[in-house]
């Protein structure tokens, strides 16, 4: 598989974005570029990964062969590449589309997965750089009480990778009619009589409403158990510990990139595989057809909620007609920054994710059961002295 | 038992608390007591110097007999079969002013009805034998309505009851023995054991229900930790109203009448004390 590497014009090391300074830096000579320099230099090559896009189509095909034929595809397809540095042959998931070598630490970006229809139309570029990924986690974590002992520790968390996920964003222009029906209730009192009128009206709603950023995740789903935890033999089970890696993303990222939005998308900018450079990518798998009802679905139930909205005053209102009529709906494919870190905790790799933009945190912790089942003790005594005390004043 | 002599006129306000806490309505009216007497004199039966007069015989008694000893007179009008657990109620629910060893005499002018009620250590001193004696001695005052030589007659006769001691082989056919229960019991001399006895595992099962809950929230805040994303619909949305029309359909009107139900609530139990007693 062919591959980019963006190196230092002025010594040739490794190159890889700044999220700090939105810039280019490098750490063996401390040359910075501009994000444009960067992209001036390598045009050149990045159009010609572009045209690799046979590699790319060929896995594609693949898995809509199976689907269509109701076979099997293997989700934890593996593709090699060549390092561009060391040589050194690594494999990766069939859907990484920028990695580093596991052996030598070189960035690389697999062009031809992002390129053609598979290009991303913008990227939201990290902001957050790694030292204050780490700080956001372990300010979060020194508020949390019942962390095992030494789990607050940096050192814990050397596995820590950027990663760009795949997403859908959708705006859409459209022209929506509601009719609708609603109530007005009016109570009053005379002598002993309570009276309750109600009267009730047709609601005739039109309005032109544009939803924008409307997104969708653009990674399947996988099924299945992680594979075993990789061993601790770095060079005997390198290739095993990225695919265990790659896995497990997979399976748990749907709920944490669900929680770790909103991103704010104005900051979008259009893609380029340089901001890739140092970084963990995915391409998407999802295409628009795959999710447009979905998409569609999400728009009718927004734009039902914003006629409704003007609805005010009225109880029960009861949607009787819906119709709408699309004038313009634009797809972006965006890559989005998502700082993820790894920690083990009894034998188990658990991942844990911040927005590379926001710095927003989720995932799950560890619990130390001792201190807490202590705590827990703690309170029952509290609240059954509580409970006594009230008993001998009350009984 | 209080030895401390402590006399008091009860004020106005200790009347008003006292008939607040009493289901069984006695005010102590003009009433005057210490640890070794109490004369509660509502009915109005004794004038002023024959009031201090009987107070200083109460007390010596009382203090020769390390016992209280009380005279009440009431107008509640009570009826003879319940005149035993009225007072005992009334003893109850005014362990403020009365002792544990108590020696009760209660006129009731209203219903023309008395009592004498023993509590504690003087329980064993009124055997049947002598609650007869008792009455004998005082019929002859209680007939011509001398109330103030009744009382003096009851003080002196407890006072000789005393110091005889404890018949071998009295009788006590006329205890009533209270209503009260041993939680009653318990709950009235330590309030804490009670609750711990009585509520106890409820109590046990709240705390480790609480200690279960702090521990479930915090594993669920640690499993999940951190909030969801959702999708801001007012922030990525705009909406130009092209057409927006009601048109009146229909109108209903309910009645319903109001129902002018009063209700009332309340109520109060009461408990007794066990004792000995002799109405007549």
């Amino acid at each position: 598989m062919a591959t980019m590497e963006y190196k230092c014009p002025s010594c040739g090391a490794p190159l890889s974005f700044n999220p700090e300074n939105q810039n280019f830096y490098c750490e063996y000579c401390g040359s910075s570029f501009t994000t444009q320099q960067i992209q001036e230099l390598y045009a050149e090559s990045e159009k010609t990964e572009s045209i690799n896009e046979q590699e790319v189509r060929s896995s594609e095909e693949q898995r809509a062969k199976a689907q269509k034929s109701g076979g099997d595809f293997d989700e934890d397809f593996m593709v090699s590449y060549s390092c561009p540095s060391c040589g050194a042959e690594i494999m990766t998931a069939e859907s990484t589309a920028a990695t580093e070598c596991y052996y030598c630490g070189n960035p690389v970006v697999l062009g031809s997965r992002l390129s053609g229809e598979f290009k991303p139309d913008s990227v939201i570029p990290f902001a957050l750089t790694k030292d204050k990924a780490v700080d956001a986690f372990m300010k979060m974590c020194g508020k949390k009480k019942f962390l095992p002992a030494g789990f607050a520790n940096k050192t814990q968390f050397e596995k820590m990778q950027g990663v760009y996920f795949p997403y859908w964003y959708v705006d859409e222009k459209m022209q929506s009619s509601a009719v609708a029906t609603g109530k007005k209730v009016r109570h009053w009192t005379s002598g002993n009589r309570r009276y309750t009128e109600t009267s009730t009206y047709r609601l005739f709603r039109t309005g032109d409403i544009e939803i924008r950023n409307v997104f969708e995740e653009a990674l399947r789903d996988k099924q299945g158990t992680p594979t075993q935890n990789p061993q601790s033999t770095r060079q005997a089970n390198a290739q095993e510990a990225m695919k265990y890696l790659d896995n497990y993303h997979m399976q748990q990222r749907h709920e944490m990139l669900q929680c770790v939005h909103p991103f704010d998308v104005t900051k979008a900018v259009p893609f380029s595989m340089s901001y890739l450079s140092g970084f963990k990518a995915e391409k998407r798998e999802i295409g628009k057809d795959e999710i447009k009802d979905t998409i569609a679905e999400r728009m009718d139930t927004y734009a039902k909620r914003l006629l409704e909205g003007t609805m005010s005053g009225y109880q029960g209102v009861s949607l009787e007609n819906y119709s709408d009529k699309t004038f313009d709906q634009r797809w972006r494919y965006t890559l989005l920054p998502v700082w993820i870190i790894t920690y083990k905790f009894k034998g188990q790799i658990m991942p844990y994710a911040i927005n590379g933009q926001t710095g927003k945190t989720y995932g799950k912790l560890p619990v130390a059961g001792g201190k807490l089942a202590l705590w827990g003790a703690i309170v029952a005594l509290i609240v059954f002295v509580i409970a006594v005390l009230g008993g001998m004043l009350f009984l | 038992m209080i030895k401390t002599r402590i006399s008091v006129k009860i004020s106005a306000a200790a009347l008003v608390l006292l008939l607040l806490f009493s289901s069984a309505a006695t005010a102590f009216a003009a009433t005057d007591y210490n640890s070794y007497y109490l004369i509660s004199d509502e009915a109005d039966l004794f004038a002023g110097s024959s009031f201090d007069g009987l107070s200083e015989k109460l007390e010596t008694v009382g203090k020769h007999t390390g016992w209280q000893i009380a005279v009440v007179t009431t107008n509640d009008n009570v009826g003879s079969s319940q005149m035993d657990s009225y007072y005992n109620r009334v003893y109850d629910n005014n362990r403020s002013y009365f002792e544990s060893d108590c020696v009760m005499f209660v006129i009731d002018n209203a219903s023309g009805n008395r009592i004498i009620l023993t509590h504690g250590d003087a329980e064993a001193y009124f055997t049947d034998q002598r609650m007869s004696d008792m009455k004998s001695a005082l019929k002859p005052y209680l007939s011509s309505g001398d109330m103030l030589n009744a009382s003096y007659e009851f003080a002196d006769k407890t006072q000789e009851f005393y110091d005889e001691g404890i018949p071998s082989d009295g009788t006590h056919n006329n205890h009533v023995e209270g209503t009260e229960t041993a939680d009653d019991k318990l709950k009235r001399e330590n309030k804490l054991l009670y609750v711990l006895k009585k509520w106890g595992w409820l109590m046990g099962l709240i705390a480790i229900a609480a200690g279960g809950i702090f521990a479930g929230v915090n594993v669920g805040r640690y499993k999940f930790n951190g909030k969801s994303g959702t999708y801001d619909l007012d922030k990525n949305s705009t909406m130009k109203v092209l057409d927006s029309r009601d048109q009146f359909l229909h109108k209903s009107t309910t009645s319903t009448v109001i129902s002018s139900g009063s209700s009332s609530g309340g109520g109060g139990g009461g408990s007794s004390s066990h004792g000995s007693s002799g109405s007549f």
